[in-house]
């Protein structure tokens, strides 16, 4: 569901995983937190719909690049929440992906902007 | 697997229930009212449905690629050692298919009801002695009649008594066709409806045909139309000669029905007439005819016999009065296997052994093919495959060859249930009823899952053990070594434990069958020829037959004689040392 008017810009295909991974190097959080952090890092720039998280975190799971499990909120206790965390392998597979992306955009800019790249 | 979906299934439930209650909190704060903060929450969630199918459609997904994933490196595996392969799938196959084979036999024969309605509601009645309770006998007729009229615990109550008929038939009363003996018995009008059976064609016994005065009449089994009368449905209404005696076809069985055989196995008439008592309704005390009763519906066996002990003694009222005399009911279904249930369990249990000897054998041939195979895991686990995937890859590779040995199996299965009846085993009652079907097909492939398992379980767990570097390096060989080693000797016990236990029975038997072969019977029974013969009757009253009956014995003794000069031939009702099958 594209909202260009709202100036937002739709995430690219499979950069969402590079993402979450990269949001969960600073530690364990939940749905939530994760779509909080990449909204609000990118200035509400990036849209990503709270929904399409959920595949994406599944997903990861059962690749087994996070571990999930359901621990009380930090300040109230009565309340839990599904906590994704990153796995070693996790944790190499965002290395991957890391500097795949790197490349891609490396030789995007190359072709976009070839006077500043020589 | 169905349960771990539906845990899956609630938990990604409960993790979008928690994301929308925050996001609407958060909205709430900021100034929105409350059902408004829920839709804007929603809003941004997106469609919740759309998301939970996607989630679903992942989980299946991801699984299914992984499972086709072990099935390729397990063919893999298979094609590089064949040896191996080929043993191993004849092991499994014999242990699956003996183990599939005596499951279809037991089941027909012990563990199915009966096939008749409500079959579990179905008694036999025998009389019996307080002072011997295991000689059992029948039922007088005139305390069978009293009984179907006077009982309240049973809903029906039917009696039978087998008898033989020579069949000759009725345009031919000269005796030129051949004539020919059939098992036979002389049934109470109700005794189909009893069972709850009808025939096929024609009719059922009515009450009338039990009048000594009604014209005698007929019910063939489907067997017997087939084969003697060649399934023409003409034969209704026909008459037929039996001993003599002309008797009107009026019904014909269908084809699945048989008499329930408590008589032994193979003992099932092939023909009904009905009982016409004459002056044998006033014999009391004990009797031939044979009872069969259902009980009324919830009524426990415990309330009918009570009732039933209560009858006889006012039956015993009246003369001859014997006081240790008792009536005993026993489910038909008891009646009819409890002759060979142990002896199928038995059987079931030592190719049961068989399957577990295999298994052992299997499990020791995976984890000697181990060692081999280590370099190759050592590699997978280096390249980021996890224990648990390991696993499931050997698991799915064992079972995999479980399966090849399990279609193995179900052939070998379908042949022996094939080649049952032609073996006649003459102690297997209900033979008619073991077939193939679809029972036989999904034991022999959950046996093979099972079996899978089974033997792969411990030897994949032991493998994935080995950590990756150490087997690359090669140098811990014979610390992970002592330990398979362990486990191989264990499985040699049991392998070895459980041959024993299967060649100590099979040895006992043996040794049983030699002893009784060597037992002395008292006569020297080598140049003993016996052989079976039947006199007609006229008539089933005692006294007329008898002058018939006993011109006939000593016709055919002085013919026996003349025959063979210098020897000697003796008659007897009953054969010394027979079959049972009379």
């Amino acid at each position: 569901m594209p909202k260009e008017s709202s100036g937002r810009i739709e995430l690219l295909q499979g950069t969402l995983d590079m993402l979450i991974l990269r949001t969960l190097l600073f530690g364990p959080a939940h749905g939530h937190q994760i779509a909080k952090h990449i909204q609000r890092t990118t200035d509400d720039l990036l849209q990503v719909e709270h929904g399409s998280l959920y595949p994406a975190l599944h997903r990861l799971e059962r690749k087994g690049w996070i571990a999930a499990k359901w621990e009380p909120a930090g300040k109230d206790l009565k309340r839990e929440f599904k906590y994704y965390r990153l796995t070693p392998a996790g944790r190499k597979q965002l290395v991957a992906e890391e500097s795949k992306w790197k490349q891609m955009t490396g030789a995007i800019a190359r072709i976009m902007w070839p006077a500043k790249e020589s | 697997m169905r349960w771990r979906r539906r845990q899956s299934e609630r938990d990604l439930d409960r993790e979008i229930r928690s994301h929308l209650e925050l996001e609407a909190e958060e909205r709430q704060e900021a100034g929105l009212p409350p059902d408004q903060a829920r839709y804007a929450a929603q809003r941004a969630f997106g469609n919740t449905g759309v998301v939970k199918e996607e989630v679903r459609e992942m989980w299946g997904w991801i699984s299914l690629e992984h499972l086709w994933q072990d099935f390729k490196y397990a063919c893999r595996a298979m094609r590089r050692n064949p040896a191996f392969f080929i043993a191993a799938v004849l092991i499994l196959g014999l242990g699956i298919g003996v183990n599939t084979a005596v499951f279809t036999v037991v089941r027909a024969i012990v563990l199915n009801p009966l096939r008749f309605p409500d079959a579990d509601r179905l008694v036999m009645l025998w009389r019996t002695s307080l002072k011997n309770a295991s000689a059992r006998g029948g039922v007088a007729p005139a305390d069978f009649l009293d009984l179907q009229q006077q009982v309240r615990t049973c809903s029906a109550v039917a009696a039978f008594a087998n008898t033989l008929f020579d069949v000759t038939s009725a345009d031919d009363p000269n005796g030129v066709a051949e004539p020919y003996r059939v098992a036979a018995a002389r049934v109470s009008a109700n005794f189909f409806t009893t069972l709850g059976v009808q025939p096929a064609w024609g009719r059922d016994f009515t009450r009338d045909d039990d009048d000594p005065a009604a014209a005698p009449v007929a019910i063939l089994s489907h067997n017997l139309w087939q084969r003697r009368f060649g399934g023409s449905p003409t034969v209704v209404g026909s008459r037929i000669t039996l001993s003599g005696e002309s008797y009107t076809v009026v019904g014909i069985m269908p084809g699945g029905f048989s008499s329930p055989e408590v008589f032994g196995p193979g003992i099932v008439p092939d023909l009904w007439t009905s009982l016409r008592f004459s002056e044998e309704r006033w014999i009391r005390g004990a009797g031939y005819m044979f009872v069969v009763a259902r009980l009324r519906p919830g009524l426990p066996l415990a309330t009918a016999q009570a009732e039933m002990t209560t009858l006889l003694k006012r039956f015993e009222a009246q003369p001859p009065v014997s006081t240790d005399q008792r009536l005993i009911l026993v489910p038909l279904h008891e009646q009819v296997v409890s002759g060979i249930r142990r002896i199928l369990l038995v059987l079931w249990g030592a190719v049961g052994c068989v399957l577990l000897i295999a298994c052992t054998n299997l499990a020791n041939m995976l984890l000697t093919r181990a060692t081999v195979r280590r370099r190759e895991l050592a590699v997978r686990a280096s390249l980021g495959a996890s224990r648990w995937r390991l696993i499931r890859q050997l698991l799915t590779e064992s079972v995999a060859l479980a399966m090849c040995g399990g279609v193995i199996g179900l052939a070998f299965a379908i042949g022996a249930i094939r080649l049952l009846p032609t073996l006649d085993p003459a102690s297997l009652p209900r033979l008619q009823e073991v077939g193939i079907d679809l029972h036989l097909l999904g034991f022999g492939l959950g046996l093979s899952l099972v079996t899978g398992l089974l033997f792969g379980t411990l030897p994949a767990w032991q493998i994935s053990r080995t950590a990756p570097q150490q087997a690359l390096q090669e140098a811990s060989r014979t610390t992970a070594g002592r330990r398979t080693g362990l486990l191989r000797a264990v499985f040699v016990v049991i392998q070895v434990s459980f041959a024993l236990v299967l060649v100590t029975g099979a040895g006992l038997l043996i040794r049983s069958f030699l002893i009784l072969q060597e037992a002395d019977l008292g006569f020297e029974a080598q140049k003993v020829l016996t052989s079976r013969s039947r006199c007609p009757r006229q008539d089933t009253n005692a006294t007329r037959a008898q002058p018939i009956t006993k011109s006939c014995w000593r016709d055919s003794s002085r013919c026996l004689k003349c025959s063979s000069p210098g020897q000697s031939a003796t008659f007897r009702s009953r054969a010394t040392y027979s079959d049972g099958r009379s």
